[in-house]
């Protein structure tokens, strides 16, 4: 109990850490704001009561507070880039769908193939030699997820014609073709991972069968499997639960890649164009968005830990 | 004690590991028996072989090491030939292993209850509440109190002497012909370790298991085995019963083993009835002295002025290194209001088991401690303008490995020293090194090795050398044999008495080890969780200990050796 | 079962030849680029658009018909140049900062390594575009962003290593020697972090190759008409139906890059 209260107060401050920067980050922007949103030829006048309107001119931690408070209800103002007014957060609504089911099927392609994996390579310490693993692995590794998208779209689009490239279907219209489509985008963000996964699993597995618990278990008379399946398997996956949470921070940062290849209508793309538009509202609530997921994930892994290892609630 | 029947046999086994196409013989041609129902030592420094002995027995071998000869008979079944799943079957029920480390050989996610109850589940049939009955009774007979609470917990929730009980209880709950003990006591405290000594002694009795106990201490092996056998470089040098072999040894090895097990233990040294009433006689004369104590007297005065070391009315606190922002940090006192002082050219021992804060006031003493309240004063002459530079009092570590850096050649490590605190050149500083590698027995070769080229006694010489190398007249001595192998440990010793002839130093001699603070120390200081218990000469001490503590540990350092030497 | 050749006595990982193969290659174009190209990088030939590898121009011409070659070889000099530099920036602060913190601890340690723990948290593309979004883009705008960003990691590791090897017996001896506080922390500890630190570098010289790729492939770090391989990877895209050779040479460059590296640190840390 006493840990998960000093866990939730650690995800508090975060979170709080994590909105002070966003906001203050975009305070030292260059320039006036207003002058940024309503262009050049604005009349003094306008100006100002579009100053008045947004806030501006009252004091930095005022405006902190009022942003945080819109922020906890879901409302960040409005975005500039488009002719139509829109409002932030329907815009980062409809775009939230493909990025979530983008990185979802990514993270469930490298837990079930990485894993299995992971063991099969452990298992074979003896078979493949050592360096040819490692030598593969290290291969996928070092294909920059959106190259990978690259070749997919060449190899799968173009000569194989396995599916149209730019040929995204909404998740409203038909749910089953978008998730067809989305397993391209899908490997080329997992592939690598899976081959960090694979090596890391297996490296865990190995260095927990050098452990004297497992030394311990073959004094027992028990048969390699038992031993694998109830002593060493649990323990080399704790650490393994750490790195995959780590993951999906980086996750996130392929899909934001990995849309610009496929033409993904996704929160990265959305990123991309604000960031090139000066839409400083979107731009902020994408970065709060994402970051606050990677650390409510973190702390969930956190709660994960205090149920599995016995070792931590002492702490 | 004779005609049982045999056991085990084992027939000219020779065990080796890989290399690279060359074979490194790690047990060379080894043949002994084991009897039903008997305790048998192996004994033997680090690299004998012998734990590859037992592993081979048990066919727990590492991959990497072959069998390359041999026979292993159980039973009458030769153990390197049978098939896989009949020594799966065996292993556990018939032969089972208690390994040296309680703390990593459990699985630290399952409960001991899960993991002594696994091996029952193993090897028999029974209803599920039967297991968990009979788990507990077998945590019960090995001494564990309230064990139904025990099978619950997890390993890192036990003491190491609890851990070590359940593993016996789990090596012992299927009834097994042979259990093997690999330096069961080690890791522990020298009064633990003689109760699960005791233990073990009292299963084998119980139930007529016979067991191999194997350890790199003598006095482990002397105090319940009935046979022993002594390894060296993979070969067997000595073999017998115990008490045999160690009075009367034949082998050269086994006699410099024997003799490195310090003075008030071996059987040579058993002290004469005049020497017994000498210590008597000077006791009393003290208890005068006491009582003379009201009046000040001139002569106490002047021997103020000896100490090197005067220390009054210490506590020293360790603070957690924790998380502050949250939270308060935590500040543990460690020494309780010490008073004590060191004499110009003594040697004062420090004794007391881990945990007893002996480390931290070695630390506190030269300065690396500062949440300190009280007096340490030290009067190392420094001021008297006889010495050519500062002399602030020194201290040599534990683990050599650990004091000196690894990244840097072993002069560098001599010079810097003298960089830092003289105002040699460079010449004059070469000059003082290439005298002190000499002084400590190595040679100026070694000066451009790094550590890690270096064995383990050498590198105890370098960090001699690095002590003295500022001439300190006062040297504090932390734990420094501890990590070393006992020939080595007796030869580094000699070096410091040595030393201190030539130099006139004073050394705190820091250890949790009887045996070698007899052999080094003038007085020894005994202290238990953080405060002084009892401090005399040492002779004193042994023969006429006052607190209960200090018997204790008197109790536990020689139940070892009563089977040989009857004190 | 690890396949180990033995050169001059000293055994190595087949794996780390073969990393430190790849990396002379790789870096000889490089290095040959900085002086020398076939072609003028950035001369176009109208003539010459999207024509397939041939002997003229070995892996092919772009849509503006420029030589691929030529642009790989300069391009690859720039996204070096910018990686270097990134991790030379972060490795010099994050030591400074993980070194004083590791060595020190305290309040300040907690308060930057809480802060620590946010930024690392965050996916690191993400705060390099939050840093170009406000700085502009721009070769020096990234090189500045990442170098920041890789300062906490570098902090981050070199911290551990110090929290280890402060209480170790050689810092102690060094204090009673009575070396001060800096001379402990870079001449006594620093050093023994070698093993840590050097495929840190390594390593944090593959993140930026491709924090720059990624980058200057969204169009937000290199601007054109320089050439660096993530800005080509970019161009390359719109002809991917027509001209597949445009982005392979640089896709295969970066994972030549990423591969010789990571086999050299990862075989360094096993011998």
């Amino acid at each position: 109990m006493k840990y998960t209260l000093k866990k939730l107060a650690t995800l508090i401050v975060s979170l709080l850490i994590t909105s002070v920067l966003t906001f203050t980050a975009f305070q030292i922007i260059p320039g006036d704001s207003a002058l940024n949103a309503l262009g050049m030829d604005a009349t003094k006048e306008q100006l100002e009561r579009y100053r008045e309107e947004m806030g501006l001119n009252k004091s930095l931690p005022v405006r902190y507070i009022n942003w945080l408070k819109g922020a906890l209800k879901g409302d960040f103002g409005y975005s500039t880039q488009y002719q139509m007014q829109m409002k932030v957060s329907t815009l980062i609504k409809n775009r939230l769908t493909v990025t979530f089911w983008l990185a979802v099927m990514s993270f469930l392609l490298i837990v079930v193939i990485s894993i299995p994996l992971g063991i099969f390579a452990a298992g074979k310490k003896n078979g493949i030699p050592d360096s040819f693993i490692t030598l593969i692995t290290q291969i996928f590794m070092s294909v920059p997820p959106f190259f990978l998208g690259m070749l997919i779209t060449l190899i799968f689009g173009i000569i194989l014609k396995w599916f149209t490239p730019g040929s995204y279907i909404n998740p409203g219209e038909n749910f089953g073709q978008f998730l067809r489509f989305m397993i391209f985008p899908a490997i080329a963000v997992a592939v690598p991972k899976i081959a960090m996964t694979v090596k890391f699993l297996r490296s865990s597995l190995l260095r927990e069968m050098e452990l004297d618990y497992v030394r311990t278990a073959k004094s027992k008379g028990m048969t390699k499997a038992r031993i694998l399946i109830r002593h060493i398997l649990k323990n080399a996956l704790i650490p393994v639960i750490t790195f995959l949470a780590m993951m999906l921070a980086d996750i996130l940062a392929g899909a934001i890649l990995v849309e610009q290849v496929f033409n993904l209508p996704g929160l990265g793309r959305l990123l991309v164009s604000s960031i090139s538009n000066r839409d400083y509202a979107v731009v902020q609530a994408i970065i709060l968005y994402i970051v606050s997921v990677v650390i409510i994930i973190n702390f969930i892994v956190d709660l994960i830990y205090q149920w599995i290892d016995p070792r931590v609630k002492r702490d | 004690m004779t005609n049982y029947e045999t056991l085990l046999s084992v027939e000219n086994l020779s065990v080796g590991v890989s290399d690279k196409r060359k074979i490194n013989t790690v047990i060379d041609n080894i043949s002994f028996e084991v009897k039903k129902g008997e305790i048998i030592g192996i004994v033997g420094e680090s690299g004998s072989g012998k734990t590859m002995t037992a592993l081979s027995v048990i066919g727990l071998l590492p991959p990497s090491v072959k069998i390359l000869s041999g026979k292993v008979n159980f039973h009458g079944k030769n153990l390197l030939t049978i098939e896989d799943k009949e020594f799966r079957r065996l292993r556990g029920s018939e032969i089972s292993m208690v390994f040296q480390d309680s703390m990593t050989s459990f699985n630290p996610l399952l409960t001991i209850g899960a993991q002594v109850e696994e091996m029952l589940r193993l090897h028999s049939k029974y209803e599920k509440e039967e297991y968990k009955a009979l788990t507990i009774e077998a945590l019960a007979e090995v001494g564990l109190s309230k064990p139904q609470e025990i099978y619950q917990k997890y390993p890192h929730q036990l003491s190491g002497g609890m851990r070590q009980r359940a593993m016996i209880a789990m090596a012992m709950i299927t009834r097994p012909k042979l259990v093997i003990a690999d330096e069961p006591t080690t890791a522990l405290d020298v009064t633990t370790q003689s109760k699960i000594l005791g233990l073990l002694k009292k299963m084998n009795e119980k139930h007529g298991t016979s067991i191999i106990l194997i350890s790199h201490d003598l006095r482990v092996i002397q105090s319940i085995c009935d046979r022993a056998i002594v390894m060296k470089d993979g070969k067997i040098v000595e073999a017998g019963p115990t008490q045999e072999l160690f009075s009367d040894p034949e082998n050269e090895y086994t006699k410099k083993l024997l003799a490195a097990i310090p003075v008030p233990f071996s059987k040579n040294s058993i002290m004469s009835k005049d020497i017994q009433n000498e210590i008597f006689i000077r006791n009393l004369e003290r208890n005068e002295n006491t009582l003379k104590k009201d009046i000040p007297d001139p002569a106490e005065q002047k021997n103020r002025q000896d100490d090197i070391l005067m220390i009054k009315n210490l506590n020293v606190f360790y603070s957690e290194n924790g998380k502050r922002l949250l939270g308060k940090r935590s500040r543990k006192q460690v020494i309780h209001n010490m008073t004590f002082s060191v004499k110009q050219g003594e040697t004062l021992g420090i004794v007391g088991e881990s945990g007893s804060g002996k480390s931290t006031l070695a630390k506190a003493i030269v300065g690396l401690n500062k949440e300190i309240e009280g007096i340490i004063n030290i009067n190392d002459g420094a001021t008297e303008g006889l010495v050519s530079f500062l002399s602030k009092p020194q201290m040599v570590f534990q683990d050599p490995y650990g004091s000196l850096n690894p990244t840097k050649k072993i002069g560098w490590i001599l010079e810097e020293p003298l960089k830092l605190q003289t105002k040699l050149k460079k010449k004059e500083r070469l000059a003082k090194v290439n005298e002190i590698i000499r002084e400590v027995g190595l040679s100026t070769e070694h000066l451009k090795r790094y550590p890690s080229q270096l064995s383990g006694g050498q590198r105890q010489r370098v960090a001699i050398a690095a002590a003295l190398i500022v001439n300190p007249k006062l040297v504090i001595l932390d734990e420094p044999v501890s990590s070393l192998d006992v020939t080595i440990q007796a030869q580094i010793l000699r070096l410091l008495k040595d030393l201190q002839k030539k130099y006139n130093l004073t050394y705190v001699f820091i250890s949790h080890d009887l045996n070698v603070i007899f052999q080094i120390c003038d007085r020894v200081c005994v202290v238990y969780q953080g405060e002084i218990v009892e401090m005399k000469e040492a002779k004193e001490l042994f023969f006429c200990p006052d607190h209960e503590y200090t018997k204790e540990l008197l109790k536990s350092a020689m139940l070892i050796s009563k089977n040989c030497c009857h004190i | 079962m690890k396949k180990m050749v033995k050169i001059k006595g000293k055994t190595y990982h087949l794996n780390y030849i073969l990393g430190l193969v790849i990396t002379s290659l790789v870096l000889l174009i490089v290095i040959i680029g900085f002086f020398y190209t076939p072609y003028d990088p950035n001369t176009m030939n109208a003539a010459l658009k999207n024509s397939p590898p041939s002997l003229m121009h070995p892996l092919g011409t772009d849509n503006f018909g420029r030589d691929i070659l030529s642009r790989v070889m300069v391009g690859a000099g720039t996204t070096y140049v910018i990686a270097v530099s990134i991790v030379l920036i972060g490795a010099f602060f994050g030591t400074v900062v993980g070194a004083l913190t590791g060595y020190f601890g305290g309040w300040l340690d907690e308060v930057i390594m809480r802060f620590n723990d946010v930024l690392t948290a965050i996916p690191s593309i993400l705060l390099a575009l939050v840093f170009v979004s406000i700085f502009g883009t721009g070769t020096y705008n990234i090189i500045f962003a990442l170098g920041i960003l890789f300062v906490p990691s570098y902090a981050r590791v070199i911290r551990s290593e110090f929290i280890v090897l402060r209480e170790r017996d050689f810092v102690n001896n060094a204090k009673l020697m009575g070396a001060g506080s800096l001379r402990i922390m870079f001449i006594h500890i620093l050093p023994n972090t070698r093993n840590v630190l050097i495929p840190a570098l390594l390593i944090g010289f593959n993140n930026a190759v491709l924090a720059e790729a990624g980058l200057s492939y969204l169009g937000l770090g290199v601007q054109p008409p320089q050439a660096s391989l993530g800005r080509m990877l970019s161009e390359a895209q719109s002809y991917l139906l027509d001209s597949p050779w445009y982005a392979l040479a640089p896709g295969l460059m970066i994972i030549l890059t990423v591969l010789g590296f990571s086999l050299i640190s990862g075989g360094m840390g096993n011998d």
